[in-house]
């Protein structure tokens, strides 16, 4: 049985509420930091501390430097951004459509992506891994603006919109199936590789490209939490207290899915963390999105982080999947915050 | 002040409102008919929600040439049925209400003193929900809340005039919050705020509103003062009831129905 999460109940007043966000944004810094640490010295070779720093340096052993340089920093460095990416994106796409079960998996945007650097890849096996991403990204807005278009078909409504992007999604889907049943070879590993989600493709460049896309996303934070709030009141309100409704709804869509695409390029399909993890964090410092969206990303990074050392070292030398990971630790998790509370933030 | 000005309104090919054309000065002004007659149409087509909106005219300026911050600054509205699709506290929800005037962010400590959040916190008597959230509310101090964010986004503050659009205000209120209601709209008009609401319950609308504006199948069929307006006449017509009218009991009509 889980210990009682009394810290985590959402207090009442203001004051509590900013301290309680402060703490846990501490918190979840430090546990990253110390997830950070862990997943550097963590691997079939063992590296001391001493050795670890020196290596990070660039003072230490040769091989030790080219473990740390070349494997074990960028696959920590991945597992953080896209667990940010992946929890920012979640948390934009529940506030978009005022419903705390969508996500960017959920309507179809993820598997958009995966479905289209997964048909590249098959058409054009040797294929520079940097094109992953805009192919990813084009998948990705292919399916958001099929999804949007079809929602507002006739009168707007986002029971149209979640519907229309889980009939998408399960489209997609079904030709990914498609492509892992006709495939073989190199074609099957990839495609196992998108279905399945992975850290081990981690090169720094592509690291560059998605720590840029995080910080653009960074700089807009505010705005888009700030209309989010506003939007939750509905588009009509959020409209008449000036807020720039269509150009909100359409940065919104763009950031889920460049964000989910970056994400899905460069690790494949890692589920959960969108859909679950702002769930939690709107429990402990309630709906803001001032608050909630800073702390899907700090808290996105640390779970992935936990997930995949966890996936490392559980059934060493075997590696199980993040993906699978996550739900394995969040599930129970969320459960019992649920049963904790009487009243859903929803 | 407000201005409407040959309005149309059609929604496909069926048409909503046809032609519609009159004034409002401060004030409290009811919107009544029966269901149907497009009272709510006409309430987004005044907060600049339709295309057709730039028949409608604010301090001689169309609506929809006004830029969105700026109208924002002066006219509020609240629908029918408005959302609260996460669980905020009620304090939050109250400060969106500055958004527009930037006079406000979520993380201020002294909110509640903010003039305008106060009046309209004292004039809603929503002082004991402060610490509460939305969902915990029921269905009558929501509604509370949420006109009392209306009213902060448009409450004077200086002489410029203001628009303030209430659909059915009064659902889930009991008696007492909704005579307070309408004394504190009363009291908004002698302010420079101009407030058309749609209402149902014509005793109220007869006692509280200076002009009555009576839609019916589309058009406009009566303007005026409660007592022109509130005709057995026009009852019998639009509403089908069998009533008397005493203008001579109380400064305000009395219906009397049989």
């Amino acid at each position: 049985m889980l210990p009682p999460l009394s810290f985590l109940s959402t207090p009442s007043d203001p004051l509590s509420r900013r301290r309680q966000y402060h703490i846990l944004m501490a918190l979840l810094a430090i546990g990253c930091a110390v997830l950070l640490s862990l997943q550097l010295n963590t691997g079939s070779l063992s590296i001391s501390r001493d050795q670890l720093a020196q290596a990070l340096m660039g003072q230490g052993e040769a091989l030790a430097e080219q473990i740390v340089w070349e494997l074990r920093l960028p696959r920590a460095l991945l597992g953080m951004m896209a667990g940010a990416a992946l929890a920012l994106s979640g948390a934009l796409m529940q506030g978009l459509t005022r419903n705390p079960l969508a996500d960017p998996g959920l309507l179809g945007i993820g598997a958009g992506a995966a479905l289209a650097s997964a048909t590249l890849i098959i058409i054009w096996p040797n294929l520079p891994r940097g094109l992953l991403i805009p192919a990813a990204l084009v998948g990705a807005l292919l399916v958001a603006w099929l999804t949007w278009r079809l929602s507002r078909r006739h009168e707007r409504s986002m029971a149209r919109l979640l519907l229309a992007g889980l009939a998408l999604n399960s489209l997609v889907t079904a030709l990914l199936t498609l492509m892992t049943w006709r495939a073989t070879g190199d074609q099957l590993r990839w495609l196992l590789f998108w279905q399945l989600g992975s850290l081990e493709r981690a090169d720094w460049p592509l690291l560059g490209v998605m720590g840029s896309i995080l910080l653009f996303a960074i700089i807009r934070l505010n705005w888009l939490a700030r209309g989010l709030d506003l939007l939750s009141m509905g588009e009509a309100s959020c409209r008449h207290l000036g807020w720039p409704v269509q150009r909100l709804q359409r940065e919104t869509v763009f950031w889920i899915a460049v964000l989910t695409a970056t994400s899905v390029a460069l690790c494949g399909l890692i589920g959960f963390i969108g859909l679950i993890l702002p769930h939690i964090l709107r429990l402990i410092v309630g709906p803001g999105h001032t608050r909630l969206l800073p702390l899907c990303m700090i808290g996105g990074a640390a779970l992935l982080l936990l997930a995949d050392l966890l996936g490392r070292t559980l059934l060493a030398p075997q590696i199980l999947p993040p993906g699978l990971m996550l739900a394995l630790i969040g599930t129970p998790l969320f459960i019992h915050l649920l049963l904790g509370r009487r009243a859903l933030p929803m | 002040m407000l201005d409407v000005r040959s309005l149309s309104l059609s929604r496909g090919h069926r048409i909503i409102l046809n032609h519609l054309d009159f004034q409002c000065a401060p004030g409290l002004i009811g919107l009544i008919g029966p269901n149907g007659a497009g009272k709510s149409s006409l309430i987004e087509a005044l907060a600049g929600d339709r295309a057709e909106s730039c028949q409608v005219y604010w301090n001689q300026r169309p609506i929809t040439e006004w830029p969105a911050l700026d109208f924002a600054q002066v006219r509020a509205c609240l629908s029918q049925r408005p959302e609260a699709s996460f669980d905020f506290p009620v304090s939050d929800w109250l400060k969106f209400s500055r958004t527009p005037h930037a006079d406000l962010t979520t993380e201020s400590d002294q909110w509640a003193e903010h003039p305008a959040l106060a009046g309209a916190i004292a004039a809603l008597g929503i002082q004991s929900l402060l610490e509460r959230t939305l969902h915990s509310l029921s269905g009558g101090e929501r509604q509370r809340v949420q006109l009392a964010r209306t009213l902060a986004q448009v409450w004077p503050l200086d002489d410029t005039p203001r628009l303030l659009l209430l659909d059915e205000p009064l659902t889930g209120l009991d008696l007492s919050h909704q005579h307070r209601l309408l004394r504190t709209l009363q009291t908004l008009g002698q302010r420079g705020v101009c407030t058309v609401v749609a209402l149902h319950d014509l005793d109220l609308a007869a006692r509280y509103c200076q002009q009555l504006l009576l839609l019916n199948q589309q058009t406009l069929v009566a303007n005026g003062t409660p007592h022109q307006v509130l005709t057995s006449q026009h009852l019998a017509d639009h509403f089908q009831l069998d009533a008397e009218v005493r203008h001579d009991l109380t400064p305000w009509p009395i219906i009397l129905t049989r």
